[in-house]
């Protein structure tokens, strides 16, 4: 091959590399038209180097509005199509979580949803809803309680804990709800991350909930996973039983 | 005549009163008498349980309109419900800790409720055990009763 073939070849390379880019004059371009779906989806193509101080502020703004863009729709499906773009965008971009401006619009977000939820068809809320909720701690009175139901329901009991642990601290009433005493169970049942916002649900709820902990601890295997997380709320609360003694010593 | 007509009037409204207490009374002999085979069935706890039922929680029930036509369809299910208590109690004695508390407990007392927060519930105060069933849902068998127990003990 002669010379000036291969240097066609490099070329024409480089030149399709450089297609896939974005400067960061392109992006401010996007914000300028207010294409916030287009800058979150591309804002990755300018390469690291070139990203300047402005870079992840735009990034973050984009996410926001396309977050709030779901407060203006009327139709559950409209919605869902913004939404859907949520995670995937936080994945991508994880820093957006931590701007309070953010989670403030997605809890606002959120409310809205909700209202769409109960007028619309409510099957796949939840997980439309999770999809937006996660990564907020803080949502208007008597929200945390409407997601962890639609959350429980649409996922499991268990993907809901962390509403409920919420939900609580709003309404202590909310611990005599028995899909909140099926989620702590559920939780403890299966361990992992959630096991210790389940113990502290457990022990704000325990005069809700020891009945059924400890029917639940009956049914568990001596040193199953349930057994291992439940005892550490059940053994120093209410009357020593022989079941304590036996289970959880 | 007056004299035979009057009794013939008394007997007339005596008569539904007097049957419908003896039907009461039967249903309420047959209730007692499952509760005592209940207790029977008690072999493996080392000792007897006296087997009581809290008809005044039966009577303070809240029975759906027509309230008597409710009642009257409570002491079958009732019959059914106290059944396997004593299974349940001697199932629980099979664990020698268990065994060893129950040996505290004199009286077994069964009172169902309409709470429907709860489904068996047992709780100790002193030597006496005391279920409290949601009398309203599915009938209770050997486990349901072993298990409160288990809770309370």
């Amino acid at each position: 091959m002669r010379h000036w073939q291969w240097i066609a070849i490099i070329a024409l390379g480089t030149s399709s590399a450089r297609a896939d880019e974005l400067s960061m004059q392109d992006l401010k371009a996007l914000e300028t038209q207010k294409q916030w779906s287009e800058l979150l989806d591309r804002a990755d193509q300018v390469k690291p180097a070139a990203r300047d101080a402005t870079w992840k502020k735009l990034v973050t703004t984009a996410a926001t509005h396309v977050v709030e863009g779901t407060s203006s729709t009327t139709t559950l499906s409209t919605a869902r199509a913004l939404i859907e773009r949520v995670p995937p965008a936080e994945r991508k971009y994880p820093f957006v979580r931590d701007d309070a401006g953010y989670r403030a619009a997605k809890a606002k977000s959120i409310d809205g949803v909700l209202v769409m939820c109960k007028h619309d068809d409510p099957s796949g809320c939840g997980i439309l809803i999770e999809a937006l909720a996660s990564g907020v701690d803080k949502f208007s009175k008597g929200t945390a309680r409407q997601i962890a139901t639609m959350v429980g329901n649409d996922i499991g009991p268990a993907d809901a804990i962390h509403y409920w642990a919420l939900a609580v601290v709003d309404d202590a009433a909310t611990c005599k709800d028995i899909w909140l005493e099926r989620s702590v169970i559920a939780t403890l049942a299966a361990g992992g991350d959630h096991v210790a916002e389940a113990q502290k649900t457990a022990t704000t709820c325990f005069a809700s909930l020891e009945s059924g902990l400890t029917q639940a601890l009956i049914d568990a295997e001596d040193k199953s996973p349930y057994t291992q997380n439940a005892c550490p709320v059940l053994k120093p609360r209410g009357a020593m039983t022989v079941l304590k003694k036996k289970k959880c010593s | 005549m007056k004299k035979v007509l009057l009794v013939a009037v008394l007997t007339a409204f005596a008569v539904p009163a007097l049957a419908g207490s003896v039907a009461e009374k039967k249903k309420h002999d047959a209730v007692e008498e499952s509760l005592a085979k209940s207790a029977a069935k008690v072999k493996d706890c080392g000792k007897t349980f006296k087997f009581v039922y809290d008809w005044k929680a039966f009577d303070a029930l809240p029975f759906k309109e027509p309230k008597e036509k409710e009642r009257d369809s409570r002491f079958g299910s009732e019959i059914s419900n106290v059944e396997h208590i004593g299974d349940g109690l001697n199932k629980l004695c099979e664990d020698k800790d268990y065994k060893a508390a129950m040996s505290k407990i004199d009286t077994v007392i069964y009172k169902p409720v309409g709470d429907d927060k709860i489904k068996v519930k047992a709780t100790i105060s002193g030597s006496t055990l005391t279920y409290e069933n949601y009398t309203f849902g599915s009938t209770r068998d050997r486990d349901d009763y072993m298990k409160a127990a288990k809770a309370a003990l």
